[in-house]
């Protein structure tokens, strides 16, 4: 009877793994790689039926409208998400942001209590954020740092129907049809009629 | 809305009215206690594609560039686009290439077109250097292009391609016949064949990562992640190229998610 030679098994085997280890080396270098996944979460709640004005203009794609802002990128094209809350309409409802970096990783979030939550703004660098709500007739900005809450400022004689914008310097800057105001460190430091002259 | 205040300028912020035709913009500064525009800048009358960037420059699709005083720069005779998504719609008209959104995040890096697409150059425009890429032309003139982002450095470009050959087996035109009374499933009905595929490129044309997406139904791609099947919405990459950002739509609810892929 002939003897198994085992060593010879081995080698082979060995050969054959030499050779498949090199032919995956060398997909590995050449071949594109594969995206993976490495976070997701929920966007901001989506409507149910998609706007008419929508459907009027492409009637067999509703499926792939975008509603609303799903997300405010920053200069550096960090983004702020929302989820919960509407500055276009004004529900009382939680509301969150989030910055989160291009892996996904939060890196803070400022959630909102129940309110007419009205706008929001976040600096270009994504450091500062503004946000504007109203309750009992006035109107709260509130300036948020690394998503803690640094300063606010209460607008209360303020008519709100306008805008807001947050500067790299923390500089608040809002305005509406015939105002605009600008406030820092909680302090109203200039004020302005709008339009100007121009 | 009156205008549009733009936070980059010198003095903090910019105005500019909105209603065309007029391309005046101030800036503004701070005098005692008061917001008083100090500096006046006119621009040619370019319709409304035109593009405030990051810096306080304005880009026009001309690919003329006015820096915040007044000086006149660019790359003229070249059109300048967002991206080529925004290239298509704009010159091939509105229908199913707007089937995929808007970019969700795109920088100041632009995609400029000399010629007619897809026949022309195409390259990537940085505009605060004023360096350009070439794009290698088998990139451009991939059949069923949707949408071409740049990264922000211009090394490399997320090519978004959607395939509507939806073709059938020869089980699946069998069963339309029989008016659908035949209850198959899609694998059976329809050609195993991609659907959708996001694909880097480096700007001469090598391709440094893929994801594919195959049909749910005709002419709807799919892409699977996380035992999920979604319908991709839009998309972004990041400034360096190596992440990609879906939002997409979850086939079996109305739950939408950003979908963040590394390579």
């Amino acid at each position: 009877m002939r003897r198994i030679r085992w060593y010879k098994i081995a080698l082979i085997a060995g050969s054959l793994l030499a050779l498949w280890l090199a032919f995956w080396s060398i997909g590995h270098f050449t071949d594109p790689h594969r995206y993976r996944l490495v976070a997701r979460y929920a966007a901001r709640d989506a409507p149910t039926v998609p706007p008419e004005e929508y459907l009027k203009d492409d009637p067999g794609y509703q499926r792939y409208i975008t509603e609303g802002r799903p997300a405010v990128f920053t200069e550096s094209g960090q983004f702020l998400y929302e989820k919960g809350g509407d500055p276009y309409h004004t529900e009382q409802e939680e509301a969150v942001i989030a910055k989160r970096d291009w892996s996904g990783r939060r890196l803070w979030s400022v959630t909102l209590p129940e309110c007419d939550w009205r706008s929001f703004s976040a600096s270009p660098k994504g450091e500062y954020l503004a946000t504007v709500s109203a309750g009992g007739g006035s109107t709260l900005i509130e300036i948020w740092q690394d998503g803690k809450l640094t300063w606010d400022w209460p607008a209360s004689h303020f008519n709100w129907n306008g805008a807001v914008l947050i500067n790299n310097d923390c500089r608040v800057l809002f305005w509406n049809e015939d105002q605009v105001t600008v406030v820092e460190d909680g302090e109203m430091i200039a004020t302005g009629e709008l339009p100007l002259n121009i | 809305m009156f205008g549009l205040l733009e936070p980059h300028s010198l003095a903090g912020n910019r105005y500019h009215p909105t209603a065309p035709p007029s391309q005046e913009y101030l800036a503004l500064a701070i005098r005692n206690r008061k917001v008083v525009p100090v500096r006046k800048f006119t621009v040619p009358n370019a319709g409304e594609n035109w593009q405030f960037l990051s810096d306080g420059s304005v880009l026009f699709a001309d690919g003329a560039l006015y820096s915040p005083d007044g000086k006149k720069g660019g790359a003229p005779g070249w059109q300048t686009y967002l991206a080529i998504n925004s290239l298509i719609q704009s010159s091939i008209g509105a229908g199913r290439n707007q089937a995929f959104g808007s970019i969700l995040w795109n920088g100041d890096v632009r995609i400029q077109y000399k010629g007619t697409p897809p026949a022309g150059r195409c390259r990537i425009f940085l505009p605060h250097s004023g360096r350009s890429i070439p794009i290698a032309a088998d990139i451009v003139k991939i059949d069923k292009i949707m949408a071409l982002l740049p990264s922000e450095d211009g090394s490399y470009l997320l090519s978004v391609n959607l395939d509507y050959d939806f073709s059938s087996t020869a089980v699946g035109t069998l069963a339309r016949r029989l008016n659908e009374k035949v209850i198959l499933p899609d694998a059976l009905k329809y050609k195993a064949m991609e659907g959708i595929r996001f694909e880097l490129y480096e700007p001469a044309g090598k391709k440094r990562a893929v994801l594919s997406g195959r049909f749910i139904a005709e002419g709807i791609p799919y892409i699977a992640a996380a035992r999920h099947r979604y319908l991709p919405i839009n998309a972004a990459i990041s400034p360096d190229g190596r992440s990609l950002v879906i939002l997409a739509q979850r086939i079996d609810s109305n739950i939408r998610e950003y979908l963040h892929f590394a390579w």
